[in-house]
């Protein structure tokens, strides 16, 4: 059996058992998840936190070195698109339906947990502050590193986009690099799957919810949820089966367009001076302790706060390293030609600029409505995290309109999410083949529906939180792995070019 | 005692040896 179909049959077979697993016994599969993420986040929570902090820091210093001057593809190699298109793209990619799902329910999630500790507004300054740690540079330099080190091979040493092959360029012909290149093509496919599932699971919680609000119902019932996760499996399917090109980067581009008019609506019609007090002041925090918060492991304190700790903070970094695989490959497809530099600061100043003001905005309306208004939305917080979006929503004008636009933004999003990832997973699954077939991508769209019911069955956000991260777990090491190949080999190129010079 | 978990102890001594095999890996000869 050749080495992709190996790749191929060992995560098709894990990937279906999870599946199944999961839809036959959802609670067991929830509780064995549970446990190995807490015994993994209790012995290597400082792991995580160094490896995030070291991907950052890594960013920094190459788009700040000489390396920063080295293009992505032959020298004379210049972008493909404009750099205004190109952050819109990465950022629709890596983020997608958690934006929308989040927007208000983390800020005011994490108030509810630090108002018990501390003054409600330095409580509403801490919620805003996690909440833009968890989305900000951090994010977007694990982003950062593996698409760099993925664009980089591909394009300056014509390797497969796989996330073996730099280890493979740089150490052929090694017995070990066979078997580790191997497990890291699976654990890769692995976590993408389980990640881009567990979206899917938010999404049709989030869009059952939109839809229930505009029913008037009190809470999504069971059918209703299904219907939705139905409709949206039915949605993705075509599209993998015709080429739509262009069209899908359309529609990404409307789901994108939808979330600019959200925000740029809820800041000139919510309480403007607040709101942008709240994201001028939020930004100002945050990019002051950006560096010493990624080392915070907060260990010194009690039960409640390491708890917190591990269920959002390592829980998210983890889910982004998750994601890592696929949008990796997915903003190195865009970014041929562009400069370490310029790649750097574009993955990681544009996205994370945007997500502070998004949260800012939504998560400055929730804060308000807990400090200063009915502290309706704290309330809806504690009840269903999926439906606090739209209760805001309803708090403004032409609700009927922006909950509409919200669920077909959030429908999108999933919907682009999931035809890229089954093309991604198609591409890692038959060694790197930028042209998979039909057959292969419909059969990873198939499987990602079947986590997606197991995700939507295990019945909470918490749950799909857990499983995700068990999926992801291993592929943190695959994380540093790459960012070290890729150390290597830029040092290797700087000596060539030193000894040419000689 | 301060005797840590056992199973903590050994999880964390196999990411000691994965960080010392990235170690290795960056300053060994390639090729």
């Amino acid at each position: 059996m050749t080495r992709s179909r190996t790749v191929l049959s060992a995560s098709l077979v894990v990937i279906a058992a999870v599946g199944i697993w999961g839809i036959v016994d959802p609670e067991s599969i929830v509780a064995g998840a549970s446990a190995i993420v807490d015994q993994y986040f209790r012995s290597r929570g400082w792991f995580v936190m160094l490896s995030v902090s070291f991907m950052l820091i890594l960013c920094i210093v190459l788009a700040a070195s000489p390396y920063g001057a080295i293009r992505l593809g032959a020298d004379d190699d210049r972008p493909e698109f404009s750099t205004v298109t190109w952050v819109a793209m990465l950022f629709a990619a890596g983020m997608g339906v958690g934006l929308l799902f989040w927007a208000v329910a983390e800020p005011l999630t994490h108030f509810t947990f630090a108002a018990e500790l501390m003054d409600p507004p330095l409580a509403a300054s801490q919620s805003l502050l996690a909440t833009n740690f968890h989305w900000g540079f951090h994010a977007w330099a694990i982003y950062g590193t593996t698409a760099l080190t993925i664009a980089y091979f591909a394009f300056r040493r014509g390797t497969p986009m796989l996330v073996s092959a730099p280890l493979e360029a740089l150490f052929p012909e090694e017995r070990w690099v066979r078997v580790v290149g191997w497990l890291s093509d699976f654990m890769a496919i692995v976590a993408i799957a389980i990640g881009v599932a567990g979206s899917i699971a938010m999404g049709v919680f989030q869009v059952a919810d939109g839809v229930d609000v505009m029913l008037g119902g009190e809470a999504a019932a069971p059918w209703l949820v299904a219907v939705v996760f139905v409709v949206m499996v039915g949605c993705y399917l075509p599209p993998l089966m015709v080429d739509l090109g262009q069209g899908m980067s359309k529609l990404s581009d409307i789901a994108m367009a939808i979330a600019l008019a959200l925000v740029a609506y809820a800041i000139v019609l919510g309480p403007t001076a607040f709101v942008m007090n709240s994201i001028v002041s939020s930004f100002g925090e945050y990019v002051t302790v950006v560096i010493p918060r990624g080392f915070q492991t907060l260990s010194f304190f009690d039960g409640a706060v390491t708890e917190w700790f591990r269920s959002w903070t390592l829980t998210y970094m983890v889910w982004w390293i998750a994601w890592g695989p696929f949008v990796g490959v997915f903003i190195a497809r865009i970014s041929r030609g562009r400069t370490i530099r310029e790649f750097v600061l574009g993955v990681l100043v544009g996205p994370t600029v945007f997500s502070i003001v998004w949260f800012g905005a939504f998560g400055g309306l929730g804060l308000f409505d807990a400090l200063q208004g009915s502290g309706a939305l704290l309330t809806a917080t504690s009840e269903n995290v999926g439906r606090v979006t739209f209760v805001l929503l309803e708090l403004l004008p032409l609700s009927g309109l922006t909950t509409l636009a919200t669920i077909v933004a959030a429908f999108l999003f999933i919907v682009t999410s999931v035809v890229s990832a089954a093309f991604v997973l198609a591409m890692f699954s038959s060694g790197g083949n930028p042209d998979p077939s039909t057959r292969l991508r419909l059969l990873w769209g198939g499987l990602l529906g079947l986590l997606g019911a197991a995700m939507v069955l295990s019945g909470s956000i918490d749950a799909v939180k857990k499983m995700i991260a068990v999926g992801a777990l291993p592929f943190v090491f695959v994380s540093i792995l790459l960012c070290v190949c890729l150390i290597r080999a830029l040092a290797e190129e700087r000596l060539g070019a030193a000894d040419a010079h000689r | 005692m301060l005797t840590g978990d056992v199973i903590d102890t050994v999880l964390n001594l196999t990411t000691f040896s994965f960080l010392a095999a990235m170690g290795w890996l960056l300053v060994r000869k390639g090729r």
